[in-house]
């Protein structure tokens, strides 16, 4: 009898396996190695290409990637904070969102040569009601999901749209536990 | 590794998964528990589509798609409702390291489906009491 998946688990590599030999997400303590190791497209350590064209301004086509989801993952956060501001009783069921963000900005930050700031600044407006408010944080991790989804596709690294793909898988699952 | 080789993988996963499946469904009381039941129920019935869309992808690259084994050994007993669950998180983890390597591996259509493949994977983990992760499939 054959274990799960047994004819290709022998070739998978593990997750931290995975993020030692390229993923590297900086500060999570999960190889430490950083994103310069996932060999971004153009993105050497040296700041030549490796790979992908570089564009105008200098940045190549999987920093620009990246640059692009870490902005979308800070205007996420920004409105999960406004909720939080505006409705502190949300905070346990928007903790592990909030988590979820800090660690993707992370795992983003160390790629984009000058990332938005880290400590975001909530909207200054929040709904009103919890309800809306929460409906607010819903639809803005939607379109993170989504984002998230189309930047895979651009990403010219596999394994950098494969980290990309694991955020939106992310979203998704935190977008499935969200309070009603 | 390219493509094919990681398209195989993936299939390799979703025959376990169909079969494993198989044998939750058959572990898990209809009447007793409801719920999990038709939970197992909807998560065969989508690994048994994914696994003829991998078939067919197999063979739109020129590819032989790698045949189901006779059978495979459960990671994990199965004699409870709990027990269940993990044997189902366990294999939609499986299922979804798959993908991600999938995602890594390949580009354009292909990799649009291995994306949502990753997050379904991930989903269902859910569905079966997972606790939401930051990287899912990696």
């Amino acid at each position: 009898m054959a274990e799960l998946g047994a004819p290709g688990d022998a070739g998978l590599p593990s997750r931290r396996s995975v993020l030692a030999s390229g993923l590297g997400l900086a500060g999570l303590g999960l190889g430490g190695v950083g994103l310069g190791g996932l060999g971004l497209a153009g993105c050497d350590a040296s700041g030549g290409s490796s790979g992908g064209a570089v564009r105008s301004g200098g940045q190549s086509p999987d920093v620009r990637v990246a640059t692009a989801a870490l902005t979308e993952v800070t205007a996420a956060r920004g409105v999960v904070l406004s909720a939080l501001r505006g409705h502190p009783p949300l905070r346990t069921g928007l903790a592990d969102l909030v988590a979820m963000h800090r660690s993707h900005a992370v795992a983003l930050a160390d790629a984009v040569p000058h990332p938005p700031a880290m400590a975001v600044r909530p909207r200054r407006t929040s709904p009103r009601g919890q309800a809306r408010a929460l409906r607010r944080v819903v639809a803005a991790e939607q379109h993170l999901q989504l984002r998230l989804d189309a930047l895979a596709l651009r990403a010219q690294s596999g394994e950098f749209a494969r980290l990309l793909a694991s955020m939106a898988a992310s979203v998704a699952q935190h977008l499935a536990v969200l309070p009603s | 590794m390219t493509a094919v080789p990681a398209l195989q993988k993936a299939l390799a996963a979703e025959h376990a998964a169909v079969y494993l499946y198989g044998v939750l469904g058959a572990q898990t009381s209809k009447s007793a528990q409801s719920a999990l039941f038709h939970a197992i129920n909807r998560t065969y019935a989508a690994h048994r589509a994914v696994r003829d869309e991998l078939t067919v992808m197999i063979g739109a690259h020129g590819a032989d798609p790698v045949a189901a084994l006779v059978d495979y050994a459960p990671p994990g007993p199965t004699d409870t409702p709990d027990q269940v669950r993990a044997v189902a998180r366990t294999v939609e983890r499986r299922v979804g390291e798959t993908y991600g390597e999938l995602v890594a591996h390949t580009s354009g259509r292909d990799r649009s489906w291995a994306v949502h493949a990753l997050a379904a994977a991930a989903l269902q983990a859910v569905t079966f009491g997972a606790r939401p992760t930051s990287f899912p499939g990696l």
